[in-house]
């Protein structure tokens, strides 16, 4: 049976992302875990503020301000795993999860962490990332994986005024 | 160089990191700064974050209007980079921390 992928409001605080199959409940899962700084994404989830221009800035920046980045991301990442311990099976109509309203800037954030370190985990390209690129294999399944957080990241943006 | 990133700087769990007295209207280069006192902040292109949700930021953070953010945006994405800021270094840092907070590839750097 064909489902459909709906972000729709249930009420005025709540909206539900709904109709995903398993494979897709896989995904949401992987949102936090692809977050977290690994030794291939955190070069560019905390970049250095002059670029190697002046290194004593940049080691400042690394030992004073990286940490309350990091408490940052992580605090957002925390917010999105909450809201997904609570995702359950909605009787035929697949996978479904509810995110508070308020939660749009903290999910948007967490979304863009995973692909950005998914990017930098695999150094895909301008080219790549194209929509009309074709590509297969574990390169094809780390751009779906950008694409549909992007689509998410997208339908979450059109309904927030501000981050 | 030391930096001084704890002046000014305010955290709130709901909006993130926020510059105490940061300006209400869009923020512009002070005239009184000697050039060689004034720093640029640059945001550069990267191929992931999504043009919305850079304008967005540069909204938020910048307190640019829509029609600003947008060229800002188009500038980094079809220039590779935009100096989205000019000022006093201490200020310059805290924007590309803000900027950092929001996940944008932002440097600063001496204005020529």
């Amino acid at each position: 049976m064909s489902r459909k992928l709906t972000l729709r409001a249930k009420n005025a605080q709540t909206l539900v992302l709904s109709g995903m199959d398993e494979f897709l409940g896989s995904l949401m899962r992987d949102i936090p875990l692809l977050g977290t700084p690994s030794s291939g994404s955190e070069g560019r989830l905390f970049p250095d503020p002059t670029g190697g221009r002046e290194a004593e800035a940049d080691a400042d920046w690394r030992e004073f301000v990286r940490p309350e980045l990091e408490d940052h991301f992580a605090l957002n990442r925390d917010v999105v795993e909450e809201d997904l311990q609570e995702m359950r099976d909605s009787r035929g109509g697949g996978l479904e999860v509810e995110i508070p309203r308020a939660h749009l800037p903290q999910w948007i954030h967490a979304l863009n962490q995973a692909r950005l370190a998914l990017n930098a985990q695999h150094g895909l390209g301008e080219r790549e990332l194209e929509e009309d690129t074709e590509v297969s294999g574990e390169e094809g399944l780390v751009l779906f994986r950008i694409q549909f957080y992007g689509l998410l990241q997208e339908w979450m943006l059109s309904l927030v005024d501000s981050l | 160089m030391r930096l001084n990133f704890s002046a000014g700087m305010e955290w709130r769990a709901d909006t993130g990191f926020l510059l105490s007295g940061a300006p209400a209207a869009e923020p512009e280069l002070d005239e009184d700064l000697a050039l060689d006192a004034a720093w640029n902040v640059i945001v550069h292109n990267d191929p992931v974050n999504l043009m919305s949700y850079v304008v967005k930021v540069f909204m938020k953070v910048l307190g640019f209007s829509l029609e600003r953010a947008e060229k800002h945006m188009l500038e980094v994405h079809h220039k590779g980079r935009s100096v989205v800021w000019t000022g006093e270094r201490e200020k310059a840092e805290l924007y590309v921390q803000q900027l950092h907070a929001y996940l944008l590839l932002a440097t600063l750097e001496k204005s020529l």
